[in-house]
């Protein structure tokens, strides 16, 4: 297994679909059209993709709600949206990143193994970093 | 230049050699002569003096007496004999104790009066020779002196006259010498030495060796000889360079000729991310043309793409990772980095390009890293061509089956929403035309936006166009709402009306190829999600009832025979391929009904006699290629129901049946056989007979004689027959049929 993904979206057809093509890559999904009770997933998620246009909610309140209800969470919170302006103030939203919707899972699927590759790589900076300090220094 | 140069060596070497030795030979000559020319004088000289002795003696002896007479006359007479010698100067003679001479010649001249002489004495001067001789009587008695001079005149200028003669003739011995000393010099040594001076300068002008022909056995010759081995072992090693640069050069062009010639796109980065050095031409073709040097790589890879797109900063970040790691840790980070990528993904020159990245290592850190990009746009389109002909439709479909392999209700779902959705923007428009809010706007813009991205799911390009233009039309009237006005304007909402047509039109579109494409064809847009354990239990309770209700019960539970053979057009490329072979599979008729019991059966039976058909009957490429048949093979599943309920046709076009090999495999397991060959039913018997295989190794797809026998068991526990029919080099028909009734010739034919 590569991660855990859980997608909110307000449309389970989306949801399918994206399920169907990142279990394909080996990913463990899970989905929800409802924001309610989504938090309970978080401490066994990696990465979790949060659709911008979500009916009665925007995915900044979202993603904050989330926040509240896991802090201790170790998940990465990742805005999807079509509109690139959006995308651009993740931070402003407090997501980690953004990934642009073109349409296609392909271009998802894409996006979310470079964001699993870098949380590869940060733990391995970070085990590097450690091993540079020398065996003398506590992590 | 080359005129005084040679000049200068001919001065330099013969001239001065020559005048050189004329000097110092002169010099020599000159002194030798002298020395020579002066000890002959004195030998002259010394004879000269003996002899001038010897007169004045005689001459002494000759006055003694007439001066011991005091006869001066006497003295006198003999003066002049002796003055009569032509080499006396003068003569004179003195009595002892006189001052003045008795007598003189010539008279005269008065000479001083020499020193007491006792003894005979010679004086010799440059030109003369005085002797001076004492006169003495016969008794002993002292009576005066007698002195003559003679001339050297004579003698030296006969000594002058040798001393000219041998200076002449040092001379010309030096001049001589000098002359041949320049002519051997000029063979010996000048015209050698300019011989070589020659070569030197052709080596100079560019030749690479220049041989000197000179045999002399001195040290020119030996240093000719040497320029000659010289000359040999600069040629030699000129030309082992040259094959070297010649065989680098070769190397270097067949380097990159292979790069050129390679699919891959090899493209060598830097720590600053950049293009560094060279690129193959493949990079060019790829990447797009134009100098790749000094652009990112990640714009490359990644162009047009949003500077915080997630691929972009995974790139940048292994990049960055890359060129601090140590190069004996590569494996570490070389999963990390991309393995694939779509360039220009959505337009119709989208390429995938495979990636791989290799460290170039330098000091012990990471120099360079290459990149190596395969593109594999052609190889995935031609996987995606032998999974389904029809390429321009193969996503769509592909998402089509993947709906309706997960239930069509989604998609069924999804259009009647769509639908309702489409209906509420008619009426929004409505009530926009008369007053609208921003609420309004707003919750219509999040249905549109829902709309357009269930459409994209779907890959319903069309409708997911309309609803773009229609959230565009909505952001112009959100606009417009904030500011205030009440009612939308018009031309606004005219456009909004026109989209919404649009996509009711795509909607109709796409839900009439969902319904060409379901497996129940139209009546999948009526099917509800019904548990088929209550339908089992309803059928066990009143299916038999030969009644109304009896038959409304057996067709709900009856299911459409393309939810179960659909899968088989998938599987059945693969399958294929495994056994080197290009087989597709088509299937006609998937509404028809089939009795749950049978839907139960029929995917192991069908899967058995596709992947049968695929092992047994098609032919590898190359044979279909020369039987004069397409490269791939068909097998068709055609499905049809009439009142004694549903029949299926599996036929391939194939090799047809070898009756032969299924007749010789029957007799050698045992299993009695039929003696006609041309007996299909027989025939039929003993290949669905258990335990019969005609291939001599089981393939992994058939072979091992269990499936067809397991077939006919389970087809007749449901009152089916088998019925076969097989043409040589045509292909194999196998129909299914209820056994109530036998039509295989009308059909099969």
């Amino acid at each position: 297994m590569k991660g855990t993904i859980l997608i909110l979206d307000d449309s389970q057809a989306v949801l399918d679909a994206a399920k169907a093509a990142l279990e394909a890559k080996g990913y463990e999904v899970v989905t929800s059209s409802r924001t309610v009770g989504a938090s309970r997933h978080l401490r066994q998620t990696d990465v979790v993709i949060i659709d911008f246009h979500m009916p009665g909610f925007d995915g900044g309140d979202v993603v904050s709600m989330l926040r509240k209800g896991a802090p201790d969470a170790a998940c990465r919170y990742y805005l999807y949206t079509s509109d690139a302006d959006v995308g651009r103030q993740y931070a402003a939203l407090k997501f980690d990143g953004a990934f642009l919707r073109k349409g296609d899972t392909v271009s998802l699927v894409a996006q979310v193994d470079a964001v699993f590759r870098t949380i590869r790589m940060d733990r391995l900076t970070a085990q590097l970093r450690s091993g540079r300090t020398g065996p003398g220094e506590t992590k | 230049m080359v005129t005084s140069e040679s000049r200068d060596g001919f001065f330099s070497v013969g001239t001065r050699l020559a005048a050189g030795t004329i000097a110092v030979l002169t010099l020599a000559c000159s002194v030798v002569f002298f020395k020579l020319a002066t000890r002959e004088r004195e030998r002259i000289l010394d004879d000269k003096r003996v002899a001038a002795a010897m007169v004045t003696s005689l001459f002494a002896t000759s006055v003694a007496a007439p001066l011991d007479f005091g006869d001066a006359d006497a003295v006198d007479v003999h003066l002049h004999y002796v003055r009569e010698n032509p080499a006396v100067v003068r003569a004179s003679v003195w009595a002892a104790g006189a001052t003045t001479p008795i007598a003189s010649s010539p008279p005269g001249l008065l000479q001083p009066v020499p020193a007491d002489v006792n003894e005979p004495i010679e004086l010799v001067r440059d030109d003369e020779v005085e002797a001076i001789a004492p006169i003495i009587s016969r008794r002993g008695i002292k009576l005066g002196v007698a002195r003559v001079v003679f001339s050297l005149a004579k003698e030296n200028a006969a000594l002058a006259a040798n001393r000219r003669g041998l200076l002449y003739l040092s001379v010309l011995l030096a001049v001589v010498t000098g002359g041949l000393l320049i002519v051997f010099a000029r063979r010996l040594i000048v015209a050698p030495l300019e011989k070589l001076a020659h070569a030197a300068r052709r080596v100079e002008a560019g030749a690479t060796s220049a041989p000197v022909d000179l045999d002399s056995r001195d040290e020119i010759g030996r240093l000719a000889r040497a320029w000659n081995a010289m000359g040999t072992a600069v040629e030699d090693r000129e030309r082992r360079l040259a094959d070297r640069e010649k065989r680098l050069a070769d190397a270097n062009k067949s380097l990159h000729e292979l790069l050129d010639h390679m699919r891959q796109a090899i493209v060598v980065m830097g720590p600053d991310g950049a293009v560094h050095d060279e690129q193959s031409r493949m990079a060019g073709a790829i990447f797009g043309q134009g100098a790749l040097e000094g652009r990112l790589v990640a714009e490359l890879l990644y162009p047009d793409r949003q500077e915080w797109d997630t691929e972009i900063l995974a790139f940048q970040k292994w990049a960055a990772l890359a060129f601090d790691i140590d190069p004996t840790e590569w494996n570490r980070i070389a999963d990390l980095a991309p393995t694939e990528v779509c360039l220009r993904a959505g337009t119709p020159d989208a390429s995938i390009l495979e990636l791989e990245f290799r460290p170039i290592a330098r000091e012990g850190a990471v120099f360079r890293v290459m990149m190596l990009a395969t593109n594999v746009t052609e190889e995935r389109k031609l996987e995606g061509i032998v999974r389904n002909q029809e390429q321009r439709h193969a996503r769509q479909i592909a998402t089509m089956r993947r709906l309706l392999g997960g239930g069509s209700q989604g998609f069924v779902d999804f259009l009647s929403r769509v639908r309702a959705e489409l209906e509420g923007c008619e009426d929004f428009a409505e009530r926009a035309s008369r007053r609208v809010s921003v609420e309004d706007v707003e919750s219509i813009f999040r249905e549109v936006h829902t709309l357009r991205g269930e459409a994209n799911v779907f890959d319903i390009a069309d409708l997911a166009a309309e609803a773009v233009a229609m959230e565009t039309s909505l952001l112009e009237l959100r606009k417009v709402t904030r500011a205030g006005e009440s009612a939308a304007p018009q031309d606004v909402l005219a456009e909004f009306r026109q989209r919404t047509a649009a996509a009711r039109a795509a909607l109709n579109r796409s839900e009439q190829m969902f319904v060409d494409m379901a497996p129940a064809g139209r009546l999948a847009l009526e099917q509800v999600v019904v548990r088929r354990s209550h339908l089992e239990r309803l059928e066990a309770l009143v299916g038999t009832r030969k009644d109304e209700l009896g038959m409304v019960v057996s067709m709900l539970a009856a299911r459409p025979i393309g939810e179960i053979a659909d899968r088989l057009i998938d599987q059945t490329p693969a399958w294929a391929e495994k056994e080197g072979k290009k087989v597709r599979l088509e299937l006609d008729g998937r509404e028809t009904l089939v009795s749950q019991r049978l839907a139960q059966m029929l995917p192991g039976v069908l899967t058995h006699l596709v992947r049968n058909a695929i092992a047994h009957g098609i032919e590898r490429p190359d044979d279909r290629r020369s039987a004069g048949k397409p490269e791939m093979g068909t097998i068709r599943i055609e499905c049809r129901s009439d009142t004694g309920g549903a029949w299926m046709l599996i036929s391939d076009d194939g090799a047809g049946i070898d009756a032969r090999a299924v007749v010789a495999a029957a007799k050698d397991r045992g299993i009695p056989a039929p003696v006609r060959l041309d007996d299909e039913r027989a025939l039929t018997d003993l290949l669905f007979a258990e335990g019969l295989t005609t291939e001599a190794h089981g393939t992994e797809l058939a072979g091992r004689g269990v499936g067809l026998g397991a077939v006919r068991r389970h087809l007749s526990a449901e009152g089916y027959d088998i019925v076969m029919k097989s043409v040589r080099g045509r292909g194999t028909t196998i129909l299914l049929e209820p056994n109530s009734r036998r039509q295989f010739g009308e059909r099969a034919s």
